[in-house]
């Protein structure tokens, strides 16, 4: 009883007086975050301003008295928003699905099955990172020059695939890593073939990673702006990020383009974000409980 | 239903290290066959290598005489239980139940019948549209036999099952392993590194260390003639007190001595200078004449055994005496060893001598 009492005093008194160490450690946590996230609220903020007092910048209108979505009004109205948002849909649709169709298979390949060069295949895919992209950026508009597929999103769709497939099967190997492998065995033993395994057993079960890997996938590409600006150069062909920055380097920076910014960004942001909350919950955890013990 | 031939089945780990060295073995149709064995000792890479989950560096594996060395699992018509289960996670009860089946393309309206009749005789029959993951530990392995047992394979692999379930639940899968094999007269080989299920469960005990097979035979036999030190130890609970001493010609017969024991031992032609005598605890009991002077450091009761340990002049022993007996920790206790108990290894060797 006693010793009891005195764990509940103690846990009492930490909660009421939180260690140095706490406080610090939230401190930073805080601060950290803020610094992260200031930008992307700074433009949230700004987006939903009048388009009219818009460059006046006081610190108490950072937050907006009125919500107006005016700003939306001028960046749909005035530029093809919708269409480069439609474009960068399907190149980064396009792209999650390439790179899941390539990088499923492949990272089971890895983790699963023996070959020769495997060991050369996994580690060429942790290489290909270490060449920054800027230096890829001229040499593949040179070759989709060649092949005819500059300006295209064909030609887009597969600059991106370059990096999403190493990336996607990196994420699926760690996945399939962690899958049990007893349960392949149970199938063969059960008498499915390899392709029967897959589909009905590692397919089924590699959900949630292709959800992760996918959603990875999907941002990479929605977010690219270094290839999309160097292959794409017709407005029609724009996707959401080169649409917005064509845009605004292409006239004075007056108000009504710095409000139309604003609500461009916002609105270019919002799938990553939506898409990350959504894949948060698809972790690997959780899922395979009671496949094995338990 | 099949027999089992394994020759000289070798499995060498890419590093190096051969896991499976030279295991030969004939597990007749419808025998209960237990590999048994200190983990790492290559019992389940050999079931491993039955169900052809691993590859055979040497040797031939033959199910009902055909050899299977390069048939992938599926061609060979064996069920196998994993230690974790490995059942679905995705798929329902009867589904997993069902899976062999419609891998085989059994029609749709017999693996309904078939997955029934399984659950019925497992008593799963309620948990049928259950997944995985609701199911307890026990439950979960009754699944995992019953995708075994619906299927009606040749051969039954079992690398472990009942490992991962608690005490009191082991003993009754181990009876109801047993009814079920002698109810379907399969062909079973079970793999685990607990002699008393081994002891308990086996028509053919096969007892494995490094990778080589030791012995072979009818549990009750490999306890009465464990074939080396090895098995001796390893067979048996408690375990066989091994002595080792010197032998010395103590007129009408040798003698072996360690320390103050002294006690006459079989003649067998060839003796070496040292051997080890195998003693099971259960072969000594309390005898004021007895040729042992133990000191009591340890007694364990068990209700219908007891057991103590000690040391006699060195010597560390653990017998069996009567449980009315109470003999306290500290205390002296003469004991006798039963006419024909002993066993004789080679020091040198472990091998058994006679």
């Amino acid at each position: 009883m006693a010793a009891a009492e005195t764990h509940a005093t103690q846990a009492a008194r930490w909660l009421r007086f939180p260690s140095v160490r706490t406080i610090v450690l939230t401190a930073v946590a805080f601060a950290a975050v803020f610094v992260i996230i200031f930008p992307f609220l700074w433009i949230v903020l700004s987006s939903f301003r009048d388009p009219g007092h818009f460059l006046t910048l006081h610190l108490r209108d950072a937050v907006p008295h009125n919500f107006s979505i005016g700003t939306y009004r001028l960046a749909l109205g005035r530029t093809d928003l919708l269409r480069w948002i439609g474009n960068s849909l399907i190149v980064a649709l396009s792209t999650t699905g390439l790179a899941l169709a390539v990088a499923a298979p492949a990272a089971f390949a890895l983790v699963r099955l023996r070959f020769r060069a495997r060991g050369f295949a996994s580690l060429y895919l942790v290489v290909a990172y270490a060449v920054p992209s800027i230096t890829l950026a001229v040499p593949l508009f040179v070759v989709l020059v060649k092949l005819h597929l500059n300006d295209t999103f064909i030609g887009l769709i597969i600059v991106h695939a370059s990096f999403t497939i190493p990336f996607s099967t990196w994420v699926l190997s760690d996945f399939y890593r962690s899958l049990p492998a007893d349960l392949e065995e149970a199938g063969y033993v059960d008498g499915a073939s390899l392709v029967r395994v897959l589909r009905h057993i590692v397919l089924p079960l590699s959900i949630p990673g292709l959800l992760a890997a996918g959603a990875y996938a999907f941002i990479l590409s929605w977010n690219d702006f270094l290839f999309a600006l160097v292959i794409m150069n017709s407005n029609e062909h724009f996707t959401a990020p080169v649409g917005i920055h064509a845009y605004f380097t292409g006239q004075n920076a007056t108000q009504e383009v710095w409000a139309s910014l604003m609500a461009a960004s916002t609105l270019v942001t919002l799938p990553s974000v939506i898409l990350f909350g959504f894949f948060q919950r698809y972790m690997v955890s959780g899922f395979l409980a009671g496949a094995v013990k338990g | 239903m099949a027999e089992l031939r394994l020759r000289e089945v070798t499995r060498i780990f890419r590093n190096g290290v051969r896991a499976v060295d030279g295991v030969s073995l004939d597990i007749a149709d419808g025998r209960f066959a237990v590999l048994v064995g200190p983990s790492g000792c290559g019992k389940s890479t050999t079931l491993r290598m039955v169900a052809g989950l691993e590859p055979v560096n040497a040797g031939e594996v033959l199910i009902g005489g055909r050899r299977v060395n390069d048939d992938p699992p599926q061609r060979r018509d064996v069920a196998f239980v994993f230690q974790n289960y490995a059942l679905y996670p995705h798929m329902t009860v009867a589904a997993n139940l069902g899976f062999g089946l419609r891998m085989r393309r059994v029609p749709r309206s017999e693996i309904r019948q078939r997955v029934q009749e399984t659950s019925r005789i497992l008593g799963l029959e309620h948990l049928l549209d259950r997944y995985p993951a609701q199911l307890s530990g026990g439950e979960r392995q009754r699944v995992a036999l019953g995708r075994a047992t619906v299927r009606d394979p040749a051969v039954f692999l079992l690398d472990e099952p009942l490992s991962n379930l608690d005490a009191q639940l082991r003993s009754e899968m181990r009876v109801e392993l047993v009814k079920i094999q002698r109810r379907l007269e399969a062909t079973f080989v079970f793999v685990t590194h607990d002699q008393v299920e081994a002891m308990t469960l086996a028509d053919v005990l096969a007892v494995m260390r490094a990778g080589v097979l030791q012995q072979v035979g009818p549990p009750e036999e490999i306890y009465a003639r464990p074939a080396n030190m090895f098995v001796a130890a390893f067979i048996g609970s408690p375990k066989m007190n091994l002595i080792s001493g010197a032998i010395a010609d103590g007129g009408d017969g040798p003698v072996f001595s360690a320390g103050s024991i002294r006690f006459p031992i079989p003649s067998v032609g060839g003796l070496p200078d040292t051997i080890v005598v195998g003693l099971r605890p259960e072969h000594m009991r309390v005898d004021p004449e007895g040729e042992i002077d133990l000191r009591v450091e340890v007694v364990e009761s068990l209700g219908s055994q007891k057991f103590v340990y000690g040391s006699a002049d060195g010597v560390d022993l653990g017998a069996a005496i009567d449980p009315r007996i109470h003999p306290r920790e500290g205390e002296r206790l003469r004991l006798s060893i039963a006419d024909g108990a002993l066993h004789l290894f080679d020091a040198a060797s472990g091998a058994r001598l006679p």
